[in-house]
């Protein structure tokens, strides 16, 4: 077996020329190969861990138009316009909110969830239509889906033993030209600003924010006679991963027997990770398509080479080498080009991985970091031997095909 | 074991051909070279085949190693017809038995004097040093201990022959095929191959079969052949006329 090696590599070693071009050819197949899946691997994670700050929460709500919905009521105060709504539809209420909320946080997918009134009310003195949300300041859920200390611009965010006060919505305030400090009244009760907030998208945001039982107050004083008790119109919810969602969405739907809940925000995150970062399968067939020239310029080299030594062929066939010696003189010959290629390869695309802001390859920039697993590395390897195997077959067939006296009376 | 009695032994018939035939058919049209030769070639014997060139001896000695099939007939080395053998088998017995020297191209031209001799022992489970040893030894005795790391292409033809022969006789055959070992040679560094070839003869009872076109010190042989139209003319041994 030795032998064999060092036959081969001594063999290599007399045709420089066309040894490094294969082992060239190699090395950049397998480079390629193992930067291509270390840079898909770096736009996968990173498309997740975008998807992971938009794509992990949602709401859900049960609309007003669907009747008899078990578990829910229908209360509306007479007028139109006000009433319970979300994503701008009218919505039920779910009754007996704290124990539904409880049951979705028994979810394995569900990381929070907490209870949500949003209400429009009509401004008494102007007309103009305006949205009350209702919230416990201390849900960490409500940080992700309406707004968060950290979104306050003007003033601070709602602690949990204030009374009488609420935040605006930065936009809200602009058009009402309210600072904080400034008094608001809804539904006859009067509150005072104390923070300004700007949050980014968020699936139930509201122009005023208060607590959930201030909010319930003066949504009671609005209703009138059918007021509301632990109930409330939107569940909002943050799943464990972006990848559970969908999953989250269906085992929350099945606590409300029939197909009554709403979630939304969660459809739109799809065909986002299909866009973002690099198309795979383009990434793949570029691979492939290289990997395969690679092979076919190695096999034509190691073909060419069989048959200007033809007569070499032929000479130790004479002196009693089998067609099996030659066969895997040959293969040895192509496997030890492919496996140093390889190997080569790998490192060069460690050090490409390493050295190259890969971000800028794959078009994301992202909290993830380049993966370079051993794994990739091994599967380069055995892609560069396996090449180096296809690639020598048909010539060593082509050589052990070959009967020694041809070979030897052409002069 | 007495090799002047194997020489003369009558019965022990080492190798034979019957009726050997081989057409070689090029463009449809059938060109047959050997045409029903007959020839039984005892142990130790030196057989030489003389005959003009294109007369078919390199033909012959192809078929008698292996190296191609004949067309009809039989080739009976050591009891065993040949054309009943694989080619692997055909390998086996030249890589233990039979060794061939060619006309021409003997050696591998990118590969050292060394190299070309160990090429007949890879392959075989000898060990390295085991190897390196023998070759040594076989390329001392024929006078190029020094040329081992030559490449054929620096060493003269007479040379390059002495390699072609040290590798013939690593394997330590039973039956030699010279085809024209001196065939551009001057005639004292023929008259040199020749010994180194019959040495192994006289001494191990080797059995030798050499094809010429005729300038060839034809004294040494115990039985001399004239190939023509295919077939062998017996011309007696220089030795007995
Ligand atoms: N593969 C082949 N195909 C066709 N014809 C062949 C083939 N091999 C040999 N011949 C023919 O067989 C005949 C004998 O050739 P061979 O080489 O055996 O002659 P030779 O006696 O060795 O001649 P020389 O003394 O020149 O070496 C020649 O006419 C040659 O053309
Ligand atoms: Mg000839």
């Amino acid at each position: 077996m030795r032998d064999l090696w060092e036959c081969a590599w001594r063999e290599l070693k007399r045709r420089k020329g066309r040894t490094l071009t294969n082992i060239f050819g190699y090395l950049l197949a397998a480079a390629i190969m193992v930067v291509v899946v270390g840079a898909l691997l770096y736009s996968k994670e990173a498309t997740s861990s975008i998807l992971n700050r938009v794509g992990t929460r949602f709401i859900a709500f049960v609309p007003a138009h669907i009747p008899s919905c078990p578990e829910c009521s229908a209360k509306s105060p007479d007028e139109e316009s006000e009433g319970f709504v979300a994503y701008g539809v009218a919505t039920n209420l779910i009754t007996n909110i704290t124990n539904f909320v409880d049951k979705v946080k028994k979810l394995d997918t569900v990381y929070d969830a907490s209870g949500y009134l949003l209400f429009r009310f009509k401004d008494q003195k102007d007309g103009h239509l305006f949205t009350v949300g209702g919230f416990d300041p201390d849900d960490f859920v409500v940080s992700k889906t309406c707004c968060a200390a950290k979104d306050i611009v003007k003033g601070r965010f709602l602690l949990p033993n204030d009374r009488g006060v609420v935040i605006l919505e930065k936009a809200y305030a602009k058009l009402k030209k309210l600072k904080e400090g400034d008094e608001v009244t809804i539904a006859g009760s009067m509150f005072s600003v104390i923070g300004i907030v700007k949050p980014p998208i968020r699936p139930a945001k509201a122009e005023i924010y208060m607590h959930f039982d201030e909010a319930e107050q003066v949504i009671n004083k609005r209703m009138g006679a059918s007021s509301i008790h632990n109930e409330a119109n939107v569940i909002l919810i943050e799943v464990k991963s972006s990848k559970v969602q969908d999953e989250a969405i269906t085992s929350m739907k099945n606590l409300l027997p029939g197909d009554y809940l709403v979630a939304s925000s969660y459809a739109c995150y799809r065909p986002a990770a299909k866009v973002m970062g690099i198309n795979e399968d383009a990434a793949w067939l570029l691979t492939i398509i290289i990997g395969i020239c690679a092979v076919i310029l190695a096999l034509k080299s190691q073909l060419s080479s069989v048959l200007e030594r033809r007569r070499d062929i032929g000479i130790l066939k004479a002196i009693g080498w089998t067609d099996g010696n030659v066969v895997s003189q040959i293969l040895a010959e192509s496997v030890l080009q492919a496996m140093i290629g390889g190997i080569l390869g790998c490192l060069v695309a460690v050090a490409i991985l390493l050295f190259v802001p890969i971000e800028m390859l794959s078009g994301i920039e992202a909290g993830a970091h380049i993966i370079i697993s051993p794994w990739v590395l091994v599967l380069g390897f055995v892609l560069a031997f396996l090449g180096g195997i296809i690639a020598g077959s048909f010539p060593a067939f082509i050589a052990a095909r070959q009967r020694p006296a041809d070979a030897l009376r052409s002069i | 074991m007495n090799v002047v009695d194997e020489i003369t032994g009558e019965g022990d018939i080492f190798l034979e051909c019957k009726d050997l035939r081989k057409s070689f058919t090029v463009k449809r049209k059938e060109i047959r070279v050997l045409r029903g030769i007959n020839l039984s070639v005892n142990r130790g014997e030196i057989v030489v085949i003389a005959g003009k060139t294109g007369a078919g001896k390199s033909t012959f000695l192809g078929v008698l190693g292996g190296l191609e099939r004949q067309t009809e007939g039989s080739v009976i080395f050591e009891g065993r017809c040949m054309e009943d053998l694989s080619h692997e088998e055909l390998a086996l017995l030249r890589r233990q038995k039979i060794s061939v020297i060619f006309q021409n191209y003997n050696l591998l031209p990118s590969w050292t004097a060394y190299e070309n001799v160990e090429a007949a022992l890879l392959h075989i489970g000898m060990s390295k040093t085991a190897r390196r040893e023998k070759v040594k030894t076989l390329l001392n005795n024929l006078g190029l201990g020094e040329r081992l790391d030559n490449l054929p292409s620096e060493l003269s033809i007479g040379q390059q022959q002495r390699v072609a022969i040290a590798r013939t006789l690593a394997n330590e055959p039973a039956l030699i095929l010279a085809d024209e070992p001196t065939g551009e040679l001057d005639a004292e560094t023929a008259q040199e191959i020749i010994e180194h070839l019959i040495t192994p003869v006289r001494e191990k009872g080797v059995t030798l079969v050499i094809a010429t076109h005729g300038i060839f010190p034809l004294d040494i042989s115990t039985r001399l052949f004239y190939m023509k139209d295919g077939t062998l003319v017996p011309q007696g041994s220089i030795q007995q006329g």
